[in-house]
């Protein structure tokens, strides 16, 4: 038995974002690809067609931007049926898609994602954040792992050891540029062998992670989603 | 957290809330402390080097 922590990040930029966000989302390996052919169905009953064939990615940023909603609320909840395939024409026609066709295209994408959630939660899959804010001070670059994925795994730890203690934990990111990843594939490596606490997480997590594309892999699109809303509409009463 | 919420995204960031993962532990003198799979950092370096 395994769960799968898929990563993705928001707001690393620390531009336009109100909080840095690495956020994660766990699912059982049993329940994975059911999950995944779920999301598929829904991306398909949702647009007419797989919006995410071709050079369309399900991010955040396409899914919940504020023009979105603005565009959604345009005019009244338009019919599934009919929202399906207003939608679909929409994305055949691109630009010279008309007012119903995008409205019908922005209330898809908002019932989209919250079909997504709810698949989640009929999966039992956990959500993990770590929440950064824009000022925070960033250690120079060293072998050390920095604060907020040690967080994350740290919680991911917690999750394992309730739910099952002979699970292990498989951590995939969405792909970095080379250089990174391979500093990142260090700075774990070290804290999983030379803190304490690594090495007792490292019973359960297995510490070298994967890294995927995140336009060909749902879980890192679902941690996309998680960190996108994180950071834009989650906050903590402190 | 100070930064202003997008109010539009409150039915879908209540979806995700109730994805998160708590538990109780123990952490240094303090017994049975709520620890929640989202947590808030508000300084990325290491304890040691915060005071420079």
């Amino acid at each position: 038995m395994a769960y799968f922590l898929f990563i993705d990040e928001s707001g690393q930029d620390r531009k336009a974002s109100p909080y840095e966000v690495l956020a994660g989302v766990t699912v059982a390996d049993r329940d994975l690809w059911n999950l995944i052919k779920d999301i598929q169905d829904s991306e398909q009953r949702n647009f007419g067609r797989r919006y995410s064939l071709g050079p369309s990615e399900l991010k955040g940023k396409k899914l919940l931007d504020r023009k979105v909603f603005r565009k959604a609320s345009q005019l009244p909840p338009i019919p599934e049926r009919e929202r399906t395939a207003l939608a679909r024409s929409c994305l055949d026609s691109g630009i010279a898609a008309g007012k119903h066709e995008i409205t019908a295209l922005a209330q898809a994408k908002l019932a989209y994602v919250n079909e997504v959630f709810e698949i989640c939660a009929r999966f039992k899959c956990k959500a993990f954040a770590s929440i950064v804010k824009k000022a925070a001070p960033v250690p120079p670059s060293s072998e050390n792992l920095r604060k907020d994925y040690a967080y994350l795994f740290e919680r991911f730890f917690y999750f394992l050891e309730e739910t099952d203690p002979s699970a292990s934990g498989i951590v995939v990111f969405d792909e970095l540029e080379r250089s990174r990843s391979h500093i990142l594939v260090g700075q774990m490596d070290s804290y999983f062998k030379r803190t304490i606490k690594g090495r007792q997480m490292s019973g359960q997590i297995i510490p070298e992670p994967f890294f995927v594309h995140s336009d060909l892999t749902t879980g890192i699109q679902i941690a996309d989603l998680v960190a996108y809303a994180v950071s834009w509409g989650f906050r903590l009463k402190v | 957290m100070t930064e202003p919420a997008r109010k539009e995204l409150k039915g879908i960031v209540d979806r995700i809330r109730f994805m998160r993962h708590r538990t109780i532990r123990d952490v240094g003198d303090i017994s049975g402390r709520e620890i929640w799979s989202f947590h808030l950092i508000s300084d990325l370096r290491a304890k040691e080097m915060q005071s420079e």
